[in-house]
């Protein structure tokens, strides 16, 4: 991946799919019909990349479940479960001793 | 009588906080609606300092008489060991969320802010600290109730009639 975006920048499409009433929202494993609209909301674009670093992400748990005001969870359990085994995984590695990234990048150098 | 709605009230609320607490890092699907209501409950904080104030202005009852020196001590310190942990683990709560940058107890757009800096290893150390000193506070409150059943049953002697009982108090306790 650090190779192809030297040669280019990568790009993503975000894709909302707009859901009916009785779309099922609690179950990820049930897809919901082919005919749903979907609605492109924006455009992910990866010019480079940062390996890990404090002030970057490396001190940061993305918890699905903090999210700001006005926006609401669903009732997707799998949102609970992520959020437990995330706090989990969090906690255990904030505690560990800092070494610099594994992986290095032409970007960020030695452990920026 | 306010004594007693604060100690009651505080009951109630510190033991939901111990068992949702254990059960909030053992859950999965049920682990955000248990953390959605024990964060919130680290108002207790503001509600012991409020007791503090009220058990300096308004003294506890003086204990039984003829009651040993010793249990006299233990009753004392472990009323102490009480206070300061329930100041202190809403504190070391407050501190390792804002250690770890978490948002913290929000009521609709209102929030805390941080107390401590963005320190990922402060934060590992206070989070084991509140696993830690809430095992203490169950331990203690385990001794608290313990000893307050010791004097209703056996000793019958007026202690726990003095928080217990809706009455108001008499002029002279004990």
């Amino acid at each position: 991946m650090i190779a192809r975006v030297e040669q280019a920048p990568l790009q993503w499409h975000l894709i909302v799919t707009i859901g009916q009433p009785d779309d099922p929202t609690n179950d990820a494993t049930t897809p919901w019909p082919d005919n749903r609209e979907h609605v492109d909301v924006g455009t992910l674009t990866i010019d480079h990349i940062e390996s890990e670093a404090p002030g970057n992400c490396r001190d940061v748990n993305f918890d699905p479940l903090v999210l700001p005001f006005g926006i609401a969870p669903s009732d997707d359990p799998l949102l609970s479960a992520r959020s437990a085994a995330y706090s989990q995984s969090f906690t255990r590695r904030a505690g560990e001793k800092k070494e610099p990234s594994a992986v290095q990048t032409p970007d960020t150098g030695m452990g920026k | 009588m306010f004594s007693r709605i604060l100690h009651w009230t505080m009951a109630v609320m510190i033991l939901a906080m111990l068992f949702i607490g254990v059960g909030m890092v053992a859950s999965l699907s049920d682990y955000h609606w248990l953390v959605s209501i024990h964060k919130p409950l680290g108002i207790l904080l503001v509600l012991v300092a409020i007791r503090l104030v009220n058990r300096l202005l308004n003294p506890a009852p003086s204990l039984p008489e003829g009651m040993p020196a010793w249990q006299r001590f233990v009753a004392h310190a472990s009323h102490v060991v009480l206070y300061a942990l329930m100041f202190a683990l809403p504190l070391v709560g407050w501190g390792m969320l804002s250690a770890a940058r978490y948002p913290i107890i929000r009521y609709g757009p209102l929030q805390l802010p941080p107390i401590l800096p963005h320190d990922g290893v402060l934060y590992a150390v206070l989070r084991t600290a509140h696993t830690v000193l809430a095992l203490l506070l169950f331990a203690t409150f385990i001794a608290h109730f313990s000893a307050a059943l010791m004097h209703a049953l056996i000793y019958r002697d007026g202690a726990f009639p003095s928080m217990a009982s809706w009455r108001q108090r008499r002029d002279q306790p004990g």
